[in-house]
This record gives C-alpha cells, sequence and structure tokens, in this order.
C-alpha cells in the first residue's frame, strides 16, 4: 500500500492510511494534549483537548477522531489552539475544585501539614488522593494557565460513594472524560457504568443508583486504573501518594496465573495492577484488590515459634532449624508426612518433594487437591496435559463454556470472550445457576445440578442428529435448544472452557469424560481453569507419593533410574496412597507447607508449619515464618502449562524466608548433600537439568505428564472461594466477604 | 411490565440494540413510566446491561422512571410567569407537599412538573393541574387548590384531557 505523506508541525512525515492524526503525531514524538483518550480504548472525542489546525479547514478537528489524509498539513501549536486549549481547561476546572494549583503555599503544603495535632487534618490544598499523579493537574501545568478562575466554580456537592468495597468514588472530581464508562462497556458484557442524564447534570453511575455490587460489577478495577483524576480511587492505597517501586509478579491466586504490576511504597506492596493497561491487561477482583491486605496483614509471621507448653517462644533461625532438624532425624521415614499447598511456586515444590525423598527417604508428600477433585482428578491431569492457552479463543468461531461463572474469580476471561464475541464467535454457556454468561450467551443450557454429564451425552446425540430421548423434567424446548446448540458448536474450529464448578463437581468422575468425548468428536480445545494457582507446577515438580519431578509416574523405570543416579540415594517404588496424612496417627512429624493441618491430627504428631499467617487451630508445634509470592523470585506454570517468571517486589516481612530456603537450611543441617542453593535461579537450574530444556520453554513438555494418580477419595471436596495457602483470600482482605458468591 | 407483556410489545422488533429507543416508548406509552422490572426484562431480551438501558432512557426527557400520579401538577416558570412570581408558587408546592419537580408524592396521589412554558403567558402566573390551565395564581389560590387535590382527590382527578386539546383556561377569582 503506498504510504500517506503528512506535514505536522513543519515536518514531513509518513505514515499509513487508516492512523488518525494523533496516532501519526505520537508515532513521530509531538506531543498533542489528551485527556478522555486511553491506549486500547476506541477514540472518543470528547475532552476537545487534542484539537489541532488541519490547513484548509476553519475548523479545528480533534485529532484524535481525524483520520489521516495524504497531503495533509497539521499544527499542534499555535497562538489560537493554545487559547482554544486553555479555555477547554478553564471549563473543566469551573466544575473541578482547583486548590491543588492555585494555592499560593502550595510547595509548603506538606511541610506544614506534618504537624501534630489532636485532630485529624482533612483540609489543605495537598488532600486529593491523586494529588501528584493527576492527569488533569498535569495537564495544566503543562498548558499552561494564567488566571484559572475565570468562571464561577460549579461544585455539584455530590455525596462521596463509599458503600460499596474496594474504591471510593468522588464524582465531585470527574471531568466526564468516558473513560471508565468505556472500559467498563468494552471489557464486559455487562456493563455496570453508564451516563445518566444528560446537559451538565450529567454525572457517572448506575440504573436506579444502586450500588455496583447490586448490579452485578465484577470489581476489575479497570475503571479506577483509567480514571485521570481523583474521582475513582482505591480505597486501600488511597492516600499513599505515588509508588516509589514496582515489579511484574505472577498472581498465585489461580491457575491462569495473570502477571501483576505491584506498585511498592517504603516496602510494602500498595496497590496491584494489571502488568498491561486495561483494555489488553485484565485482573479479578482477588487480584486487583486482594493482594496488598493479603501480603501486608498484621498477622502475618515474622519469627519462628515453638510451642512451649501452652505458650509460644520466639526463636532464632539457627535455633529453630537446630530443633526440627533433631527432631527429623529421629524420624524414621515411613513417620513422615509433608503437604504443601497447589498455590506454592515451583522452587517451593521442588525442594519440599527432594527433602521429603532424599533427606527423609519417603514418598509420602501430598497437595490437598486430591481432596478437592476426589475420583475426578485423573480427569483433571488428562485435561491439563493437552490444555491450550486462552488466546485460543482469538480464533475459533464457538465457545463451549462448562461451569464457568467469570464473574468475580476468573473474570479475566471475559476479555476474551467479549473480544470472541465482537468477532462473531458463537458462545455457548452450560451451568445450572445463573451466572455472569447467562444472560449475553447464544445459549445457556441449564441442566439440573448432577446432570450436566447426561446434558453433555444429549448434546452429542444432537450432532449426530440422533434423537434424543425425552427425559422426566425435560419439555420440547430443552430438546429444540439442545439441537441449536449443537448447530452453535459445530462451527469449527472450537474451544471449550472448564470452570471450577465444572472440575469440582461432585460428579466430576463422569462429567469430565463426557467432556472429553464431546470433544473429541468435535475436535476442540481444551481450556481447563483450575482454580489452584500452581496446580500443573505441583504435577510436573513431583508433590506426589506416585509422581516424580518431571511429571512422570514412578512406575516409569527410565525416568527414576535417572533420578536415582542424579540424587544417589535409593529410590524403591511404592505403593503411593494420597490420604497418608488423613491418618496422622501414623505419622510422628507432620509438615504442613502453606496448609492449615487437618482437624483429626493427632496429639503424638508433631506438627510444623510453615505459612506467612498464624495456623487456624492449636495443635501445631512449630511455626516457620514464610515469604509470601511477592517477596521472592520465582516460576509458576499456567494451566495451559506456560511458565511464568515472578520477581520479588518486597522484601519478605521480620525474619520469614522462602519456604525452599527453610528446607535447605534443615537439610544442610541434617546433613544432606544438593541442598547448597542459595537463589530461585539455581533451583530452576536443576529442576531445568532433570527435565531437559525445561525452562528454554515458553510451554512446559507434558508429554510424560502423568494422568494416574492413587488416591482414596472418591468424593470431591472443593472450597467454596479463591484460597491461597490453605485460607480463603476474604479471611485476611474483608471486602471480599462482601461479594455475592 | 412483565416479561411475557414487552415479548407482546417487541413482537415487530428485532431483538438487537436499535430496537432499545422503541421498546422503550412503547413501554410507557402502555404502563405511563419505566419501571425497574420492565428494565430487567428489556435487559434480557435484548441483552444489554440494565445500566446501559438507564443510560439511554435518562439521557432523553420523554422517559420517565416513576409511576405518574393520580393529579398532574404543572407549574409554569417561563419569564412571563417567572415576573409574576412562579417560583413563589414552586416554593409552595415544596412546602405543602414537599415535593421537586419530577416527584410524585408518596401515595401516588399528586405529581408535580416545573415547566418553561404553557403558552398563555398573558394569564401568568399559571399552573396547570390535571390539564386545566390556572390563571393569575398566587400563593393563597394555590393553596386552596392543593388542599382540594388532597382532601377530595378522587374528583379533581376525574377530567382527562387528550393531548391534541387546547388546554381550558380557568379564570379564577381572587
Amino acid at each position: 500500500m503506498k504510504p500517506i505523506r503528512i506535514t505536522i508541525d513543519g515536518r514531513m512525515v509518513e505514515v499509513e492510511k487508516g492512523m488518525t492524526i494523533l496516532d501519526a503525531a505520537r508515532r513521530y514524538g509531538v506531543y498533542i494534549p489528551t485527556l478522555c483518550d486511553y491506549a486500547h480504548l476506541t477514540p472518543h472525542g470528547s475532552c476537545r483537548l487534542c484539537i489541532v489546525e488541519v490547513e484548509g479547514s476553519p475548523k479545528t478537528p480533534t485529532s484524535c477522531t481525524t483520520p489521516v489524509e495524504d497531503g495533509m498539513i497539521v499544527r499542534t501549536q499555535t497562538p489560537r489552539l493554545r487559547s482554544l486549549r486553555s479555555e477547554l481547561l478553564r471549563l473543566f476546572l469551573s466544575e473541578h475544585p482547583v486548590s491543588c494549583l492555585v494555592c499560593p503555599e502550595q510547595d509548603h503544603c506538606d511541610e506544614c501539614m506534618i504537624t501534630l495535632r489532636k485532630s485529624g487534618v482533612t483540609t489543605g490544598c495537598r488532600s486529593c488522593p491523586k494529588d501528584g499523579r493527576c492527569e488533569l493537574q498535569e495537564l495544566v501545568l503543562r498548558i499552561g494557565l494564567d488566571n484559572i478562575p475565570t468562571y464561577p466554580v460549579h461544585y455539584r456537592n455530590l455525596p462521596i460513594e463509599k458503600g460499596d468495597p474496594f474504591f471510593d468514588r468522588d464524582y465531585n472530581l470527574c471531568v466526564l472524560c468516558g473513560r471508565c464508562v468505556r472500559i467498563c462497556e468494552e471489557t464486559h458484557f455487562s456493563g455496570t457504568l453508564t451516563y445518566l442524564a444528560r446537559g451538565n447534570k450529567t454525572i457517572i453511575g448506575t440504573a436506579y443508583g444502586r450500588s455496583h455490587l447490586e448490579v452485578g460489577c465484577s470489581f476489575c478495577g479497570a475503571c479506577v486504573e483509567v480514571c485521570p483524576t481523583g474521582a475513582l480511587v482505591e480505597k486501600y492505597s488511597k492516600w499513599d501518594g505515588k509508588p516509589d517501586g514496582e515489579a511484574l509478579v505472577t498472581c498465585p491466586i489461580c491457575s491462569i496465573n495473570c502477571t501483576m504490576r505491584l506498585e511498592t511504597k517504603k516496602g510494602e506492596v500498595i496497590n496491584s495492577l494489571p502488568a498491561e493497561l486495561p483494555g489488553k491487561g485484565q485482573l479479578c477482583v482477588y487480584g486487583r484488590f486482594g493482594i496488598p491486605e493479603l501480603v501486608n496483614h498484621p498477622y502475618r509471621l515474622r519469627v519462628p515459634q515453638m510451642k512451649e507448653g501452652l505458650s509460644w517462644r520466639n526463636l532464632e533461625w539457627d535455633e529453630a532449624s537446630q530443633v526440627i532438624a533433631e527432631k527429623l532425624f529421629n524420624c524414621p521415614a515411613d513417620g513422615f508426612g509433608c503437604l504443601i499447598s497447589a498455590s506454592s511456586c515451583n522452587e517451593d515444590l521442588y525442594i519440599a518433594q527432594k527433602f521429603a525423598r532424599v533427606v527423609m527417604r519417603t514418598h509420602q508428600i501430598c497437595t490437598p487437591v486430591v481432596d478437592t477433585y476426589g475420583g475426578g482428578m485423573a480427569g483433571v491431569m488428562r485435561l491439563l496435559k493437552q490444555s491450550v492457552s486462552i488466546d485460543a479463543l482469538d480464533t475459533v468461531r464457538s465457545i463451549f463454556c462448562i461451569g464457568l461463572d467469570a464473574r468475580y474469580a476468573q473474570s479475566v476471561v471475559e476479555l476474551n470472550l467479549v473480544n470472541a464475541r465482537k468477532r462473531g464467535a458463537a458462545l455457548v454457556t452450560l451451568h445450572p445457576k445463573e451466572h455472569s454468561l447467562s444472560l449475553y450467551a447464544d445459549q445457556w443450557l441449564q441442566p439440573k445440578e448432577g446432570e450436566e454429564a447426561q446434558l453433555i451425552y444429549d448434546l452429542i446425540r444432537a450432532i449426530h442428529n440422533k434423537p434424543i430421548p425425552v427425559r422426566k423434567g425435560m419439555s420440547k424446548e430443552n430438546v429444540k435448544q439442545l439441537q441449536g446448540t449443537a448447530q452453535f458448536i459445530q462451527r469449527a474450529p472450537l474451544a471449550i472452557l472448564i470452570g471450577p464448578y465444572a472440575l469440582t463437581s461432585p460428579n466430576n468422575i463422569n462429567l469430565i469424560p463426557a467432556i472429553e468425548e464431546l470433544s473429541k468428536e468435535l475436535n476442540a480445545l481444551i481450556i481447563p481453569l483450575p482454580a489452584e494457582g500452581n496446580l500443573i507446577g505441583s504435577i510436573m515438580m513431583g508433590t506426589y507419593p506416585d509422581i516424580l519431578p518431571g511429571g512422570v509416574i514412578i512406575s516409569d523405570e527410565e525416568q527414576r533410574t535417572r533420578l536415582v543416579n542424579r540424587w544417589s540415594v535409593p529410590m524403591p517404588i511404592h505403593e503411593g496412597d494420597c490420604s497418608f496424612w488423613k491418618k496422622p496417627g501414623k505419622l510422628q512429624v507432620l509438615m504442613m507447607i502453606g496448609e492449615n493441618p487437618p482437624a483429626n491430627v493427632s496429639e503424638t504428631t508433631y506438627v510444623i508449619m510453615q505459612n506467612i499467617y498464624p495456623p487456624r487451630q492449636s495443635k501445631v508445634d512449630f511455626l516457620l515464618p514464610s515469604a509470601a509470592f511477592s517477596e521472592t523470585n520465582s516460576s509458576w506454570i499456567n494451566y495451559a502449562g506456560v511458565m511464568h517468571l515472578s520477581h520479588a517486589a518486597v522484601r519478605p516481612p521480620g525474619k520469614a524466608l522462602a519456604s525452599w530456603e527453610i528446607l535447605c537450611r534443615i537439610a544442610r543441617l541434617m546433613g544432606a548433600r544438593g541442598f547448597d542453593f542459595t537463589t530461585p535461579e539455581e533451583i530452576q537450574t536443576e529442576i531445568a537439568r532433570i527435565m531437559g530444556g525445561f525452562w528454554e520453554k515458553g510451554t512446559v513438555d507434558r508429554f510424560n505428564m502423568a494422568t494416574t494418580m492413587s488416591y482414596k477419595t472418591r468424593k470431591p471436596n472443593p472450597e467454596g472461594e479463591q484460597d491461597y495457602l490453605g485460607y480463603p483470600l476474604s479471611h485476611w482482605a474483608e471486602g471480599l466477604q462482601s461479594l455475592n458468591i | 411490565m412483565e416479561r411475557s407483556d414487552i415479548i407482546q410489545l417487541s413482537k415487530d422488533l428485532v431483538y438487537e440494540k436499535g430496537s432499545l429507543i422503541p421498546l422503550l416508548q412503547r413501554v410507557q406509552q402502555t404502563e405511563g413510566y419505566i419501571s425497574e422490572e420492565s428494565i430487567r426484562e428489556i435487559a434480557r431480551l435484548l441483552k444489554i446491561s440494565e445500566n446501559h438501558i438507564y443510560g439511554v432512557a435518562s439521557f432523553y426527557s420523554q422517559f420517565r422512571f416513576q409511576k405518574p400520579g393520580k393529579n398532574k401538577l404543572k407549574v409554569c416558570l417561563g419569564t412571563a410567569c417567572h415576573v409574576q412570581g412562579g417560583q413563589l408558587l414552586a416554593q409552595e408546592v415544596e412546602k405543602q407537599l414537599g415535593l421537586h419537580s419530577g416527584e410524585t408524592t408518596p401515595d401516588g396521589n399528586i405529581e408535580y412538573e416545573e415547566v418553561m412554558c404553557l403558552g398563555c403567558c398573558a394569564q401568568a402566573a399559571v399552573v396547570e393541574i390535571n390539564g386545566l390551565i390556572y390563571s393569575k395564581m398566587t400563593s393563597e389560590k394555590l393553596i386552596k387548590k392543593i388542599n382540594e387535590l388532597t382532601s377530595h382527590s378522587e374528583i379533581s382527578a376525574s377530567l382527562p384531557v387528550s393531548e391534541e386539546e387546547l388546554p381550558q383556561i380557568v379564570e379564577e377569582s381572587a
């Protein structure tokens, strides 16, 4: 295609057809002020600040909505434009408090305000939560205004909306740029925010002034991030001001492992944002608003503690590791058991199983997910072995969601679904209850609870045009709907998303094979989304009695020999049993890593707990403070087998150490070799060596991954809510308790 | 309005975004206002969020969200009426009934609206009650009228006026 030549401020530049003047100016580093414009949002042209002069046109068009044309001569900085822009800003400021701009004492404000007073100080020109980060403030300073309060101030005196959890809304500071309305509309099926009324009465809000909770907001927080002023601010970090650092951290709350940008100040995490700007990046309510409270909670463990009688004694690490090493030294192999959370990072998982196998010479290591999935565990593993990334939704022509409610947990998927819908892909959802997709999907199959598998088999019959038996409670409408659905999902390629509701369904032992058969029938892409932060990681690191690092089954002679040679320890084939930790009377020492001890733990078992929080119940003898996901470098494997590297944002509180480091200390004291790691990267190198090229690839090689496991539990026992290290998130971030789950 | 009623109303419409305003108009025509329930059902039918529907409807002054009152009371605040003390009449309504423009008394008896001109400036200040125009109003006369409405609501409510009909002016003696 022939490039277009335009002149911006006297400079001839080459651009492509379809670009706007603003795009072109930005590409060549020409600054045009904007307020309503935002990356990844469709241009709006409402703030008018980006006006430019185009030769031959008497008007001043907005550059964000005007496409380039060949030979265009554009001027972005002229006295006329400058005067118009100043005028626009003055109009903005007639409805917006201006003390932060005009107060002659503003530079001294910070110093003067820090005085001991008996009452709280709420006045002062620097008392806006967005001070120093406000785009309007920045624009005024950049464009420059001679005399700001030209117009009488029209203060709307709207009450500040504090009723909803997570963020406050002060629409007196709103400049109606519409970014929040647009981001909500463009990334969700069910928009929450909208313009109400019109003219100078326009405000942003919801239908009938209902609360965000009532109207089904998913609290993704995108509106807060895009807000240029202090109208929308996070409750937690409202008064923290500018952050002094940030790090890219992998979210451990579910298997999607989103990358978060954690903002830090004075060694504390103050805010979590998606790595990419809203519109492309997205977090769910847990990742967006649960993290700072989770990792900064005052209950965090800071020092090792030993139970003495009824009280706890604080210890130094040297003494603590010594006591534990002695305890373990006298513990026979089959008297030791270790349970580790599947929301631990790869390094912790790998070292934990190595500790159990090399130091304690036992295979008694497990994660509690065997309980969560029960009889369906093998099915879940089969799904995970063939799973693909949700990016695949960008190319499919039909999507079938099974048991997926994208309102709160895993709401990030909604963005992909919305985009797929915009492309024209068909969307079918199967869920017994009303959920975030039920209103907007092309078809909502609503089976009774427990009858999901049967419905899928009926669907397969419908695909083959076979008659569908009309069962009790089924109407002709249902049959018709199934035939309609069959039409939709036969549009190849098809992606099947399987949410936690289906994976942990009490009937998962039948439901998962039904899904597999359907996917085989239609050659579908499979996207299972388990709730655990590192489920594939726990399998690949080998933290199960009969699974070794690499995810290989213990009966695999070749792999076992390789490991025996590398670690130089005997490793008998072991008839593993994942329920060893449920018969704790047999155990002398039970080590819980990021988990709470089971309720029925025997009095004679010595319980060592490593966690970031104190235990739920008292039967714990030793407490070791560990580092949270935001405090160490680590690696994670998501639902699609993609490796994510995470960086430490802050240092662990007090004397807390990474789990792997604690275990290495104890192992060294017990005289074990192969535990001389000082950084997580060294552990990663060892894992890579065992698994061969494991870290070079974005996607983990799951060829050898085990899909069977010996377990006795049949009935799945899922926890109702997203959890991290043995606790539901709302236990620590209380705002989450108000969500309608 | 229930789902079946809305389906009935939207028989000849395609279920897509563009049908929103015609459907809202029909609902208002049938029921006199847009209820929360109607918006919920429209949302399900057209697959648009309730908030967006409310946003669209609140943009146009033709849509209302409260059940119409039994009696309609309008106070003119146009230029001539303003000069003749229309604002005082508005204040009187607030004092007597606690109503602001666009509100209805809790018992649904009187619905109050401030309007810009009723087209009979020579008779300012004017008040319209149930389609009848009362001219040269004062606070005292208005109180009398309001008392009539509140005590004998069933009597003065019985004068339906069609839109085409010219308002009939009632000369009030002082």
